[in-house]
């Protein structure tokens, strides 16, 4: 690693070789941001740098770069890669080899379904990545196996399904998924047990899945420019700090659409069952009708009894938050005369009070 | 344009008449052509040294003040949940300057001023400005879908401006890739607003609090 120096007469006892090499190796840093560069290898790259082993963060963002050379793999103690505003199209295959790699910005280039790797999920200690602003039509499959990820960021892309195999990402905080045309949100997504920020507005979604209540740990759920008519009623039971709502048809088209169907004898023949406990067992009914008295749901008001079948009426109610505004759910009710004020039988719980406190701040359209 | 804040006792009043007396303009000295944030500062604390301000030497002085991102660094903090507000000055209590943080996506609810002025200035990124007529008053119980008057780009240094008289407004970052960050001067400061709920007119009294001060995070509640 020591240089020699050319002697030079009265310098050999002042300069101290250790020294010369320390201030090669000060910076743990490559910075050649900013710079209009339309190509830069490994030889420029590591031009002032004395050793390659020390570098920890390559700066290359806003150039106009279209590859990443090959030989990147040699920064092997590498653990920041900030590649965003460029023209990249492809990623090298040598990217898998950075072992310590955590962080990879990639956004604003024009990355599309063919341009990572086919085991980009080599790469088992990333932890933030960000693909935002490139051409993905379809999520990168390879993303479900790094399971160490904490942040994903694929905005703005042509993203139109979202496979249902969210489960994996298990350590996953951030989800940004917004400016894409996603119809709709799969079940694992309720899965992810450490996320706490699910970006999901400017797409195409209509629903939630029941399974988003399973996320306790989320703070900031962002649903903005959409298509919500209304929410699954179990959104109640999380933690929300932040909520956004605006631009959305919520309810006033939903209402107009409602409709219900009137229930079949069958079906009420087996609620007043239900409602006034009658017994039965297989030796009194055939058991197709046990296993079908057995499948009955309970109606969503608090203060009914009553159960339903097949036949059901989706109610909206109005959810009052901070005492200004109505967040409209969706409620499975055993009939449309099914209301706080008539029901099939009196309870004298009242549930509602403490959906209000569920929330602590709103910010609503 | 002159506009004398209020709050001012019996002594102020009488120095105000005294200035008066001495000239109408008294930003007419001063440059209109900040160099740096601490100078765009100081010609603030100028502006506002008696109760007379101008408010259009205040317009210009925001419009023409370039600036720089090592100013702004002590500043610009984002979170990925919500926009987070900067105090950069507190202006004795005459203006308050400061720097909001825009991660991508991020918007405001729909809110007031509080018969404030608020200059508001794109100092990065893009940011949309969404004006509102205020809901008619129809009482406790109508629901009506509030208005939009118009729909403004902000960037490249440009500046905003709003008062009650002119409406309400929500402004928010429309970019999935790119951060915004705005720099903004109520004059006077307020801590409360009024926050309006887009399909119903309904409004709420919101507390408005800083993500951080001259740098240092606040104290989270």
């Amino acid at each position: 690693m020591a240089t020699a120096l050319p002697s030079q007469e009265g310098y050999e006892d002042d300069y101290d070789l250790d020294d010369v090499d320390d201030f090669d190796d000060f910076s743990d840093t490559i910075d050649y941001s900013h710079l209009n560069l339309n190509a830069i290898d490994y030889n420029e790259l590591t031009a002032t740098v004395e050793n390659p082993h020390h570098i920890k963060n390559i700066q290359l963002n806003s150039n106009s770069l279209l590859t990443l050379t090959p030989e990147i793999d040699k920064f092997q103690s590498l653990i920041t890669l900030e590649l965003s505003n460029n023209q990249l199209v492809q990623l090298p295959h040598e990217i898998i080899y950075l072992k310590n790699l955590k962080n990879l910005y990639l956004k604003n280039n024009s990355l599309d379904d063919l341009s990572l790797p086919k085991d980009f999920d080599q790469l088992k200690q990333l932890e933030v990545i960000n693909l935002g602003g490139n051409r993905f039509k379809q999520f990168p499959y390879q993303i479900f196996r790094m399971v160490n990820l904490k942040e994903l960021y694929m905005g703005s892309n042509r993203i139109t399904i979202l496979p249902d195999l969210f489960q994996t990402l298990t350590k996953m905080e951030v989800l940004y998924l917004g400016g894409n045309q996603i119809g709709n949100i799969p079940d694992s997504i309720g899965y992810m047990d450490s996320l706490i920020v699910l970006n999901l507005c400017d797409n195409r979604l209509r629903t939630l899945p029941r399974s988003i209540s399973r996320l306790n740990r989320l703070k900031s759920l962002s649903l903005h420019n959409n298509q919500f008519c209304a929410l699954p009623p179990d959104i109640i039971r999380l933690d929300l700090q932040e909520l956004s709502l605006r631009n959305n048809p919520l309810v006033v088209r939903f209402v107009r659409d409602l409709t219900y169907d009137v229930p079949t004898l069958k079906e009420l023949a087996a609620r007043t069952i239900k409602l006034h406990r009658v017994d039965y067992d297989d030796k009194s009914i055939p058991k197709c009708l046990i296993e079908y008295l057995n499948s009955a749901k309970s109606c969503l008001n608090p203060k009914c009894k009553g159960v339903y079948f097949e036949s059901c009426h989706k109610n909206i109610k109005f959810v009052d938050f901070c005492g200004k505004f109505y967040l409209p759910l969706l409620q499975f009710l055993c009939s449309p005369a099914c209301t706080p004020t008539s029901t099939c039988s009196m309870t004298t719980t009242n549930h509602s009070d403490d959906m209000n406190s569920k929330f602590k701040k709103v910010l609503l359209g | 344009m002159t506009e004398t804040l209020l709050n001012t006792n019996m002594h102020d009043i009488h120095d105000i008449q005294l200035i008066r007396q001495k000239c109408v303009d008294n930003t007419a000295h001063l440059s209109t052509h900040p160099k740096s944030l601490n100078e765009l500062i100081e010609l603030l604390y100028e502006a506002f040294a008696t109760n007379d301000v101008n408010i259009d030497y205040v317009h210009t002085i925001m419009n023409n003040y370039k600036g720089n991102v090592k100013e702004w660094a002590p500043f610009l903090k984002f979170q990925p949940n919500k926009y987070t507000r900067n105090l950069v000055d507190a202006g004795n209590g005459k203006f308050n300057l400061m720097i909001l943080c825009w991660a991508e996506s991020q918007g405001s609810s729909i809110h007031d001023h509080t018969n404030s002025h608020c200059f508001m200035k794109c100092i990065q990124g893009t940011l949309v400005e969404t004006k509102y007529a205020w809901p008619k008053d129809g009482g406790e119980n109508t629901e009506t879908p509030m208005e939009i008057i118009s729909r403004t780009e902000l960037k490249d240094g440009k500046v905003a401006y709003i008062n009650d008289s002119i409406g309400l407004h929500r402004v928010e970052n429309p970019s999935h890739t790119d951060t915004a960050v705005t720099l903004h001067l109520y004059v006077p400061p307020y801590s409360h607003c009024s926050v309006f709920d887009e399909r119903t007119g309904r409004t709420k009294e919101a507390h408005v609090t800083f993500y951080s001060i001259n740098g240092l995070l606040t104290p989270s509640e």
